[in-house]
C-alpha cells in the first residue's frame, strides 16, 4: 500500500506529534535564511516514515530534532539555503538539552487544548462528520448514511477536518478563540457555554 | 525538486489522500497516482505521514466532550473518571458542570484520595477541591464562610460587597470580595494562600499571633506557618498557574526531586513511589503529570532517566 504503515502513523502519533511544536519552535531559533520551517517539517516526517525501523529510537523527541538539524546542515551545504552564521554555529546547536519525558507531558497538554479548539472551530457538518468517523468510529460509508450525503461528501469532510487539524498540530493559534484558553476567567457562575458554530 | 510547491500546498493534497485512503482501500490507478505524486518530491511523503499521524492522533485524544451538543448536555455521572478525562478543558469543563453537577445543599463537601471536584456555592461562587479535601460552608444574608477542614480548595469568590467572603484554615482567615484564590493545609500545620485575582486580606486568630492583617493581591503566595510569621512571595503569574494545575488532574513538578514528586503524587494516590537508592530519589525531574496515575509518571521517568519501574500492587520502586 501506498503512504506509510499503520504502526508507523502510529508512532509518529504517539511520539513525534506531540513535540511538533517544540520543534518548531526551535528550528525558528536557527537563524537561517530561506530556511522555510515548513519544509524541514515535511522533510523530517519523510526521514521518519522512510526508516526501515523505529525500535532502536529511545528517544523519538531528540532524535525527530537530530534530523531536522541534519536536514538543515545537507540544505546549507548544497547552498539552498545561506546562513547567517557560520556553518560552525549551526554545528554547535545543542537539542540534547532539552530534556525528554518531562517536556513530553506539557506537550501533550498544550496539545490537547490546541486540538479541541480546532475541532470545536470546525464548520459544522464537517465538525460532526469527523467526530462520527474518528470517536464514534463509524466507516465513511455509515457516516454518509447517518448524514444522509454522499459518501464524496464525506471523505470531503474529512480532508478538510484534517487539513485544519494539520495546522493546529504544527502548534500554530487556532483562529482566534482565546475565551477557550483553559481558564474561567468569567467566573464559572456565568458557566458560559461558548457557540460552537 | 519541485521546489516552487509550497508546503502548505503539499499539506492539502496529503489531507485529500489520507482522506482518500481513510475512505478504503486504494483503486489500482489511485494507488499509482500517489505513487506518482509522491515520487515528485521528498517533502510530499513527510506530509503524507504527517496527515495520517494527525488522523490517528485526533483519534486517540479524549475527544468526548467537543461533541457534546452543549444545549443539550447529559448529565455527568459524577464520578472520578469521569471528571479527570476532562482535564485540560477547563473552560468547557465549568461550561458543562455548571448546569449538571450536584445541587449544593449538605454544608459539608469532601473529596476522596485521586479526586478534583468543583462545587457551585449558592451566591454564585464556585470551589474547586482538590484530593483528600474537606470543607464546612456557613452562609447567610450576612457572610459567607467556608471552613477548609482539610486539603486544599481554590476558591472563585463570586462579588457581593454585603456578604464577605471568609475561608478559615486552622488559625488562619482569608477574607475576599470579588478573587480567586487558593488555600491548602500542609502537612505540619502551614497553611499556604494563593492569589490569582483580585486582593484578600489575611489575619490570624489572636491566640497564635498578634500581627497585623496582611494584605495579597494577584500573584502572591502567603505561607503561614503555625507559631512563627507569616511569609509574603510574590511569583510569576505562569508559576500561580502552574500551581493550580491540579484542578486539572495535573501534578506540576518544577525541577523537584523524585522523591519530591512521590511524596506530591502519594496526596493523590494510594499505589506509592519508592527508590531503590538515595541517589535516585535525588534526581530531579520537571513536567506535567497526570495526578492519578503515579505508575505511568514513574514509567515516564523510567524511560527518560534509563531506569526501570517496578509496578507492584502498592507502590512503585524505580531502580538503576
Amino acid at each position: 500500500m501506498a503512504g506509510i504503515s499503520n504502526d508507523r502513523a502510529t508512532w509518529l502519533a504517539r511520539e513525534v506529534l506531540p513535540h511538533e511544536p517544540a520543534l518548531r519552535a526551535w528550528l525558528s531559533r536557527r537563524r537561517v535564511i530561506n530556511l522555510e520551517i515548513d519544509d524541514i517539517v515535511q522533510e523530517t516526517y519523510a526521514v521518519l516514515a522512510s526508516l526501515p525501523s523505529v525500535e532502536h529510537i529511545h528517544n523519538p523527541r531528540t532524535y525527530a530534532f537530530s534530523v531536522a538539524q541534519s536536514l538543515i546542515l545537507r540544505h546549507v551545504r548544497r547552498a539552498r539555503i545561506v546562513s547567517i552564521d557560520s556553518m560552525a554555529e549551526i554545528d554547535r546547536l545543542s537539542i540534547l538539552g532539552e530534556s525528554a519525558s518531562a517536556e513530553r507531558q506539557v506537550a501533550d497538554r498544550e496539545e490537547l487544548g490546541r486540538i479541541t479548539q480546532a475541532i470545536a472551530g470546525l464548520p459544522q457538518k464537517c465538525r460532526e462528520a469527523f467526530l462520527l468517523r474518528k470517536l464514534d468510529g463509524l466507516s465513511q460509508r455509515q457516516v454518509a448514511e447517518q448524514m444522509g450525503v454522499s459518501e464524496n461528501t464525506i471523505e470531503k469532510h474529512i480532508g478538510k477536518a484534517l487539513r485544519i487539524l494539520m495546522s493546529a498540530f504544527a502548534g500554530g493559534a487556532p483562529a482566534a478563540r482565546p475565551e477557550a484558553a483553559v481558564e474561567e476567567k468569567e467566573g464559572p457562575a456565568h458557566g458560559k457555554v461558548r457557540d460552537s458554530r | 525538486m519541485a521546489k516552487c510547491e509550497t508546503a502548505a500546498e503539499i499539506d492539502a493534497v496529503a489531507a485529500g489522500w489520507t482522506a482518500r485512503m481513510d475512505r478504503g482501500p486504494l483503486q489500482p490507478d489511485e494507488e499509482r497516482d500517489l505513487q506518482a505524486w509522491l515520487a515528485g518530491d521528498q517533502r510530499r511523503l513527510g506530509a503524507l505521514a504527517r496527515a495520517q499521524a494527525v488522523l490517528v492522533r485526533a483519534g486517540q485524544m479524549p475527544l468526548r466532550e467537543v461533541s457534546l451538543p452543549m444545549e443539550s448536555a447529559p448529565a455527568p455521572s459524577g464520578t472520578r473518571s469521569r471528571v479527570q478525562r476532562w482535564s485540560a478543558m477547563a473552560a468547557m469543563f465549568v461550561a458543562v458542570a455548571i448546569g449538571t453537577m450536584l445541587v449544593w445543599q449538605a454544608d459539608q463537601t469532601s473529596t476522596s484520595r485521586g479526586e478534583v471536584r468543583l462545587v457551585p456555592m449558592p451566591d454564585g461562587s464556585a470551589v474547586v477541591l482538590n484530593t483528600a479535601t474537606r470543607i464546612s460552608t456557613s452562609f447567610t444574608d450576612a457572610h459567607r464562610r467556608i471552613e477548609l477542614l482539610e486539603g486544599e480548595a481554590l476558591f472563585n469568590v463570586a462579588k457581593d460587597a454585603t456578604r464577605p467572603f471568609i475561608v478559615t484554615a486552622a488559625d488562619t482567615q482569608v477574607r475576599a470580595l470579588g478573587t480567586s484564590f487558593s488555600v491548602r493545609r500542609m502537612p505540619g500545620g502551614t497553611v499556604k494562600v494563593l492569589v490569582r485575582e483580585g486582593v484578600v486580606e489575611i489575619t490570624r486568630d489572636q491566640a497564635s499571633s498578634s500581627q497585623a492583617p496582611v494584605r495579597a493581591v494577584a500573584n502572591v503566595k502567603v505561607i503561614v506557618p503555625p507559631q512563627a510569621p507569616q511569609q509574603v512571595t510574590e511569583l510569576p503569574s505562569a508559576e500561580v498557574a502552574r500551581d493550580l494545575v491540579w484542578r486539572e488532574g495535573v501534578i506540576s513538578l518544577d525541577g523537584v526531586s523524585l522523591q519530591q514528586a512521590a511524596d506530591e503524587f502519594a496526596r493523590y494516590s494510594d499505589l506509592h513511589i519508592t527508590f531503590a537508592s538515595p541517589a535516585i530519589a535525588n534526581r530531579k525531574v520537571t513536567g506535567l503529570f497526570a495526578a492519578n496515575d503515579p505508575a505511568g509518571f514513574a514509567r515516564a521517568v523510567a524511560l527518560s532517566m534509563n531506569l526501570s519501574a517496578d509496578v507492584q500492587a502498592d507502590r512503585v520502586v524505580l531502580r538503576d
